[in-house]
């Protein structure tokens, strides 16, 4: 078009552009819920597998408004099992393996909108039980890919070690996985934890790991010394160290390292904090713990009720 | 609402009304009328009603049976029948059952031994065994815990310390190292660490600061965090956190059950 100037929106224009658009989706929603209200009247009487899969649509397109309905997603299983039901009376020919991996493609694409959802997650490994040959490399992929968007979601690193459990748990592998993401970045406590309960679970009573451990999490704390993951984490190896007949001599080496950082970042609590607990299991100390309470109370005086109880004992 | 002593300023029988229609024959509640029975909603209907006082209208031995129905082997909960495990469900279970007077329907032994097992290498707990420590599954498996008796079993110092490191320059607390402050820790890190008495731990006048901020100013309510739209999930746990900073103007909150002082001493827990 010719001379056609641009006219910026009044700001009531705008306004009542977006009051439009929050009423058409709240009518759509309404509508899409009368919907599935009405289908769970009609799972009383006998629906064939077509309709069956009609109405696990409906639930899909509702849940895509908001996958928060938790009684839809029971929906959806109550409709599953009728379908299993109607399958395995051999009344009708399905594909039943197929059906169930659409519903897979669906719950992947529901993470990747809202990977924080419990019901989610939980409709996941509902459908995977149904299986017969669940594809548990495709669900470990799932969870690296998704562990790489967001190193940090529980529910993804709670599914990974799920479906471990379910291959026959493979702790090498586990423990690799955590050594990679706790590399790629130090301040990853979801690896760290993961890491802490695989850990034992591999080794068992033999404790000869943790050397290479300590050696691991100090070269994650002497180069970030302010990321406090690495250092809750030490303090588990060093309980687990006191199990060890050297634990005597691996104090006493770790406390002078520890003074050497000190030395070093003479202003972060964390090494300060680490050497208390030290002195706590026996490490000989060339300063009192009053004296290092002192300065942690002018360092992070924030935690000040903290370091005031550690004082009075 | 209680917590701002302005209960009355809302139709009480209405609520009743409203509540009672999300029940379900076998004895649970849903989140809304026609939605089906959970372990969440039947605890947050046993908790509106006993704010309310009004406990008396509900069918205790249905609900009982309910939740005492969703016990596995092992001590843990499922939320419903579909069979979802999470110490979240713990508590409701046993916080539910504890208002109700009913702890008994349980196996209180094994329940707590399942919490425990949740238990990690930082003294937190997680939703499951082997899961990671979170703000909010430390507070259900510690108020559960308490409300079993065996509080002993946790190593108070540890967990207070991994607690206390939640709080922010900001004043505000998170969930979990590395994570974004949010007001609705103020409510799972403090109640948790005030069962563990250890409250003083942190800066409260800094996080009451921060909640404050987290007012939504054209609207009214508390947002997660300042600048943002407010709710009421938020606003509650913002004026849970100001309650236990000792705000004026508000009730003392219970940190296990999530019921104002007054109505815990009502119902004698």
């Amino acid at each position: 078009m010719h001379g056609v100037k641009r006219r910026t929106k009044t700001k009531d224009e705008l306004e009542a552009e977006n009051q439009k658009i929050e009423r058409e989706s709240i009518a759509k929603f309404v509508l899409l819920s009368e919907r599935v209200e009405k289908d769970k009247t009609m799972l009383e009487s006998e629906l064939s597998v077509k309709e069956l899969l009609e109405k696990l649509k409906n639930c899909n397109d509702l849940l895509e408004l908001n996958y928060e309905l938790y009684y839809v997603w029971n929906q959806k299983r109550m409709i599953i099992n009728q379908i299993q039901k109607k399958i395995s009376s051999e009344s009708e020919d399905h594909d039943l393996e197929l059906i169930l991996n659409g519903e897979l493609n669906v719950i992947q694409t529901s993470i990747r909108n809202n990977p924080k959802s419990y019901w989610t997650w939980f409709h996941r490994k509902w459908i995977l039980n149904q299986l017969k040959n669940p594809d548990w490399k495709k669900e470990i992929g799932l969870c690296v890919k998704l562990l790489s968007m967001d190193e940090r979601n529980f529910h993804c690193w709670g599914y990974r070690r799920w479906v471990s459990k379910q291959m026959g748990e493979n702790l090498q592998l586990e423990k690799d996985f955590t050594t990679q993401k706790i590399d790629e970045k130090f301040s990853n406590y979801s690896a760290w934890h993961y890491r802490s309960s695989v850990l034992p679970q591999l080794y068992g009573e033999d404790l000869s790991y943790l050397e290479d451990e300590l050696g691991w999490v100090k070269n994650a704390f002497w180069t970030k010394p302010q990321d406090q993951s690495a250092w809750f984490y030490y303090r588990w190896i060093i309980e687990s160290v006191m199990k060890r007949e050297d634990s005597k001599q691996i104090l006493e080496t770790e406390m002078n390292e520890l003074n050497e950082l000190i030395e070093a970042e003479p202003e972060c609590k964390w090494p300060l904090i680490t050497k208390l607990f030290l002195i706590s299991k026996g490490a000989p100390s060339d300063e009192d713990s009053k004296s290092i309470l002192d300065k942690l109370i002018r360092l992070d005086p924030m935690r000040i009720g903290h370091y005031n109880d550690m004082l009075k004992e | 609402m209680d917590l701002m002593n302005a209960l009355g300023e809302m139709d009480r029988e209405e609520i009743i009304s409203y509540i009672l229609s999300c029940k379900h024959p076998n004895g649970g509640f849903g989140g809304n009328v026609g939605h089906d029975a959970h372990l969440l909603y039947t605890l947050s209907a046993v908790q509106v009603m006993a704010i309310l006082n009004a406990l008396d209208r509900l069918d205790i031995d249905s609900i009982v049976k309910f939740v005492s129905s969703l016990q596995n082997e092992d001590g843990s909960f499922q939320g419903d029948e579909w069979g979802e495990i999470d110490t979240r469900f713990s508590y409701c279970a046993v916080c539910c059952l504890a208002i109700l007077g009913r702890k008994d329907a349980i196996d209180t032994q094994k329940a707590a031994e399942y919490v425990l097992k949740c238990r990690n290498f930082d003294g937190g707990f997680g939703c499951t065994p082997g899961a990671e420590s979170h703000a909010g599954q430390i507070f259900t498996c510690v108020a559960a815990l308490s409300i079993l008796g065996q509080l002993d079993k946790i190593d108070a110092d540890l967990l207070g310390f991994w607690l206390c490191e939640r709080q922010l320059d900001c004043g505000g607390l998170n969930g979990r190292p590395e994570k974004l402050e949010d007001v609705c820790y103020s409510w799972w890190v403090l109640s948790a660490l005030a069962i563990l008495k250890r409250l003083h731990w942190i800066n409260l006048d800094k996080l009451k600061s921060f909640i404050l901020q987290c007012q939504d100013d054209d609207n009214g309510g508390i947002a997660d965090r300042p600048g943002d739209v407010a709710d009421v999930f938020h606003t509650f746990f913002g004026l849970c956190g100001l309650s236990f900073c000792g705000y004026p103007g508000l009730k003392a909150i219970d940190p296990t059950y999530a019921l104002c002082a007054d109505t815990i001493q009502r119902l004698g827990l």
